[in-house]
């Protein structure tokens, strides 16, 4: 009971940066196919022609945009985290109260994880409007499939940064190592191919696959699974910083 | 059995500085215990040992004979305590009560709010109040959810003399209560106005302990100003004679006026006055100065160890 009573805290601290989250992921992400159809307006007459605007297109800019910006903004709400109450003074305090750290670090998440489910939800359904009134009629099933792994890799780019929150006094530094290694982790695949299979964000390529029939249900789930086990070996090694971490301001 | 006791706590940190050394600690129930120190001797650290927030690097504390002290049933104020800004004081309390599952909540921050005298600014942001508004908050929190032992560290630092009035004055109602508490600080006289038991850490250990009346027993000495009207010739001498006499020594200035050092404070307060009036000299002025709790520290810091 005592983690609802946490995540209720963490809701009322943090429901502002769950509404800017939830602002971001739309506007940069869910109007990725609303730009898609109105570049061609929106460049140079000789330019226009190169733009072909297809939903094919947008929805896949909408994927590229989300997680990128959606990791960005999940860094930013989840530096406070823990680095927050130490910043604020306020760490010593709910030390001394009957929760466990484990409970600190589950409702920081949870709380955090939710904005980011959430609001890929969101943006999801006012995707699914664009391409309706602006292209055609796009199945909601898949686009709500694409957010609930998009969200899933966000949530592990959260997990990621709770690390760094517990270990740190300060956000900014917290910002620092986490925004570091998660750039570290999206470019290594890129350029050394047997890293594919520790970069989580490699795994997350399959909320673009699933809008495009190119994945299995199978194989959604076993992507979708693999990224939740990268997110809670993130957790635990949170938990075990947190435990060791001797700062309390 | 003692209430609450550390065994050889020692905490080394990381980066080497031994703040605990071996620290043996004793709080019986319903003591009103001062941990005294100079700044940095480990008061602080050995509070966060005990109410678990930090490790210990060796030794235990034990509670009613169990391991650890239990955070249900204790009260914590750290020193200069920081809360949620975006949080009313109200909001607050009912959120850290409910914590301790100990149900009424809302009955039991009206209460504390009492208690504390805040009942008028339940539902003021707790960043819009004062320093010493926020450590009657502080005080509030700790009592909320009625604990049988409660943990102050410094709690009237940093305040103004009223302020400071006000805290000593509900730390003293709640001492009343039967609560037993254990605060430090490195101001003495407050602590002497509210405590039963102190102890008197230095360089991590602990140099000194007990009730407050057995150490002033044992540091049963006093400073006696006497003046008179006059006085017969070797009386100095005489007095200084008495067995229970170690100095006397002339004020500046004042021909007829004396401060008289007497090591028993029991025969400062009975024989000395009778011998006085029994010399036949005029007594003009008579104030009994009894050791304070300032005197014993400083004598224990000094001397290293009781």
């Amino acid at each position: 009971m005592n983690t609802l009573r946490l995540m209720k805290k963490e809701f009322r601290e943090t429901r502002t940066q769950g509404v800017i989250f939830t602002a971001v992921i739309i506007f940069f992400g869910a109007t990725s196919v609303l730009m898609q159809k109105f570049i061609p307006q929106l460049v140079p007459e000789n330019l226009a022609e190169a733009f072909t605007p297809s939903l094919a297109a947008g929805l896949n800019d909408y994927v590229g945009n989300t997680l990128q910006i959606g990791s960005v903004v999940a860094i930013l709400i989840t530096i406070s985290a823990v680095a927050g109450e130490r910043e604020g003074g306020t760490l010593e305090l709910l030390l001394a109260r009957p929760v466990s750290k484990a409970q600190v670090i589950a409702s920081k998440f949870l709380v955090r994880a939710s904005y980011v489910f959430l609001g890929n939800i969101v943006a999801a359904v006012v995707t699914w409007y664009y391409a309706y009134y602006l292209f055609e009629s796009f199945p909601m099933g898949k686009l709500i499939l694409s957010a609930i792994a998009m969200g899933t890799v966000t949530s592990f780019v959260v997990g990621l940064t709770m690390i760094f929150s517990a270990w740190r006094s300060s956000k900014l530094t917290a910002a620092f190592w986490s925004g570091g290694l998660s750039l570290a982790l999206a470019i290594l695949p890129t350029v050394m191919s047997p890293y594919d299979l520790i970069s989580p964000f490699n795994y997350g390529d399959v909320a673009r696959r699933v809008l495009f029939q190119e994945v299995t249900a199978l194989g959604y789930l076993k992507n979708i699974a693999v990224l939740a086990g990268f997110t809670l070996f993130c957790l635990l090694l949170a938990y075990y910083v947190f435990v060791k971490s001797e700062r309390i301001s | 059995m003692t209430y609450l006791r550390t065994e050889n706590l020692t905490k080394i940190y990381p980066n080497g500085v031994k703040a605990v050394d071996s620290l043996d600690l004793e709080v019986e129930k319903g003591d009103v215990y001062g941990l005294i120190g100079p700044n940095g001797a480990g008061k602080t650290t050995t509070i966060r040992i005990i109410t678990g927030i930090l490790a210990a690097t060796a030794g235990a504390v034990r509670f009613e004979g169990e391991t650890g002290l239990d955070l249900r049933r204790t009260g914590y104020l750290p020193e200069g305590a920081s809360f949620y800004r975006f949080m009313k004081v109200r909001e607050y309390l009912t959120w850290a009560c409910s914590l301790y599952e100990v149900g009424e909540t809302a009955e039991r921050v009206e209460r504390s709010l009492e208690v504390v005298g805040m009942k008028d600014l339940g539902e003021r942001n707790l960043n819009e109040l004062s320093k010493g508004q926020k450590q009657r908050v502080g005080i509030a929190q700790a009592i909320v959810h009625d604990p049988d032992i409660l943990v102050l560290d410094e709690p009237t630092s940093g305040l103004d003399p009223v302020g400071k009035k006000k805290i000593l004055s509900i730390i003293q109602e709640l001492a009343g209560q039967g609560k037993t508490i254990l605060t430090s600080s490195h101001i003495l006289p407050e602590l002497s106005r509210v405590c039963t038991s102190v102890g008197i850490i230095k360089g991590g250990s602990m140099v000194l302990q007990g009730p407050m009346k057995d150490l002033k027993r044992k540091f049963s000495r006093a400073k006696v100003e006497v003046g008179f009207e006059s006085v017969e010739d070797g009386f100095v001498p005489d007095l200084r004679s008495l067995e229970y006499v170690s100095d006397v020594e002339q004020l500046d200035g004042e021909e007829l006026r004396f401060v008289v050092n007497v090591t028993d404070e029991e025969a400062a307060r009975t024989k000395f006055p009778r011998y006085l009036v029994d010399s036949g000299n005029v007594l003009t002025y008579f104030d009994l100065n009894r050791a304070t709790l300032e005197d014993i520290f400083l004598e224990t810091m000094e001397g290293g160890s009781s």
